[in-house]
């Protein structure tokens, strides 16, 4: 009986050992030839594991796809060679691309050229918890926010994220007098230009980030700039604290955090977990590649 | 290759306060939660060979205790400290409606029940290695249980154990590393901003790296030093007297010689 047990445990870690799989060698594809995801048939392409992104990647036809934990891993795995491209949202492609002459993007556009995807696949919303009531208020404030301010402040959050000066913000409001309380928000810090940490030497309108052993640390970006716009016609004092992007809806569930404002799209299965309020902004979902 | 060592030398010049700071709250874990971790095995080691006593209720007392011992063991051990992290935390957080623990802190305590856990099978290997002979010699004098460990078993096991508890002190410093998890400003957690905001990805941990190694070099050799000290390469002898029951027992290095 013993001896059975014994090989049927050592087959079943043989097994689990063989579901590790090698990887093929690589297919060429021209990629700054690609009009359409159609003709990047067979690429290997890369996004953000647990983002819409890893979904959408799926639609390119016989697409070797995979997913890396973190954002800045993408751009590792593409310089060093690895893949031939990463899903990415258009802002963060530009800045990208501006801070490295030797990378560029394919300009696809959402359900023409590029990804079919619904406005709750890739725009992006503040997360609440379910049943908030600060639901309603944000959406009126959000709606104050005209086209133009939104995409005039994304352009100086790319500006800004990489290394240029800018003078003034688009969008500004004055800081409450009187704060009733403090709203806590939740971001990754980790995401340019939507949001990302300063060290030492804050950029324009950036937030300390709070918590233990943060000094020094800032949050800057279009995510930031909202979270500030927000908390003060909220007549509240804006608090930011970083987590990882898989922790940001514990965080929020358990009540660390009043809110998500971390480039977050308002997906039907986030909406099962916590509520969402109207898109606050909106991108296309291109491909980065490394230029020949 | 020039080019990469001068942007590793850059980022670290520009950052090394972060990085410093890093280095403090990774050494202040891994050495609070090593001592503490070691604290846990030794209390946990003298209860579990305690022998059985002849009161029932007692006995079914130290059976309920070594049960609960051996649970934490092996759940602790048996469980990456990573996940232990993201229970801890997110569940505190949950049971609590919101309220966090504090980082460090909480770091300091994953760090230090997870190396209990393991130090509690490293003292109980230490206290086995001690021969049987001593246990007996002990009963004979009349001595108990707790008078035997602190007086003649446990001065030998932490000798003993010295090795493993200086690996375990290595490890803890790699270890803290996957509590950046849950945001503990060590080491790692700034080597991940780092890399973030440079997007040098290589340069950023070589540089870690190198760091790491310095901290686990220097304390391997440190703790190679004490283990040095501790070790006994003499003989004693024990010198008193079989006629005058009023003689002064005492143990020295060298036979002595008597007077008369």
């Amino acid at each position: 009986m013993r001896r059975i047990i014994a090989i049927a445990l050592s087959l079943i870690l043989a097994l689990s050992m063989a579901a590790c799989t090698t990887s093929e060698p690589a297919a060429s594809v021209d990629m700054a030839a690609a009009n359409s995801i159609a003709d990047l048939k067979g690429a290997k392409i890369a996004a953000q594991a647990g983002t819409f992104h890893a979904d959408a990647m799926t639609q390119i036809p016989e697409v070797k796809g995979q997913t890396l934990p973190e954002f800045a891993d993408l751009l590792t795995a593409l310089k060093a060679g690895t893949i031939d491209g990463y899903v990415a949202e258009e802002p963060t492609a530009i800045e990208v691309c501006l801070g490295d002459s030797s990378l560029a993007y394919l300009p696809l556009k959402n359900n023409d050229t590029g990804f079919t995807a619904t406005d709750a696949d890739v725009g992006i919303a503040v997360g609440l918890k379910t049943g908030s009531e600060l639901r309603e208020q944000i959406n009126t404030i959000l709606a104050e926010i005209s086209e133009d301010t939104r995409s005039e402040l994304m352009n100086q959050m790319v500006q800004l994220s990489a290394g240029k000066e800018v003078t003034a913000l688009a969008l500004t409001s004055d800081a409450p007098t009187d704060p009733v309380g403090v709203l806590r928000v939740g971001m990754e810090c980790a995401y340019a230009p939507f949001n990302w940490t300063d060290m030492g030497t804050p950029t324009l309108g950036a937030v300390p980030i709070s918590g233990e052993g943060k000094d020094g640390m800032y949050a800057n970006g279009y995510d930031v700039q909202i979270a500030q716009y927000i908390a003060n016609k909220l007549n509240m004092t804006l608090e930011v604290y970083s987590y990882e992007w898989d922790g940001l809806i514990p965080a929020l569930n358990s009540g660390a955090v009043d809110a998500i404002i971390a480039g977050m799209s308002p997906t039907a299965e986030r909406e099962e977990q916590i509520d969402f309020t109207n898109v606050y902004y909106s991108s296309n979902l291109v491909i980065i590649y490394k230029k020949k | 290759m020039i080019e990469f060592f001068a942007d590793a030398y850059k980022l670290l010049t520009e950052h090394y306060e972060f990085l410093l700071r890093g280095v403090g709250y990774t050494m202040l874990i891994a050495l609070v939660g090593t001592v503490a971790g070691l604290l846990i095995g030794l209390a946990t080691g003298v209860l579990r060979t305690c022998p059985l006593s002849h009161n029932l209720f007692i006995r079914i007392l130290q059976r309920v205790f070594n049960a609960i011992i051996t649970a934490y063991v092996e759940i602790f051990r048996g469980t990456p400290m990573m996940v232990q992290a993201m229970v801890i935390y997110w569940g505190y957080a949950f049971a609590s409606g919101g309220q966090t623990l504090p980082l460090i802190p909480s770091g300091i305590l994953i760090v230090s029940i997870n190396t209990g856990a393991y130090m509690a099978e490293i003292v109980r290997g230490g206290i086995m290695s001690i021969d049987n002979g001593q246990f007996e010699g002990a009963a004979a004098v009349g001595m108990t249980h707790w008078q035997t460990m602190i007086h003649i078993i446990l001065p030998q096991v932490l000798r003993n154990i010295l090795p493993s508890v200086a690996n375990e002190f290595v490890i803890n410093i790699k270890d803290t590393s996957v509590l950046n998890v849950i945001g503990v400003t060590e080491l790692y957690y700034f080597a991940d901003v780092v890399k973030r905001q440079s997007f040098q990805t290589f340069q950023t941990y070589l540089v870690v790296c190198v760091i790491y190694f310095i901290l686990t070099f220097s304390v391997t050799r440190i703790l190679r030093l004490l283990e040095k000290k501790l070790q006994i390469t003499d003989s004693f002898v024990i010198c008193g007297s079989q006629s005058d029951p009023n003689a002064e027992i005492r143990i020295t290095k060298q036979p002595e010689v008597p007077n008369d």
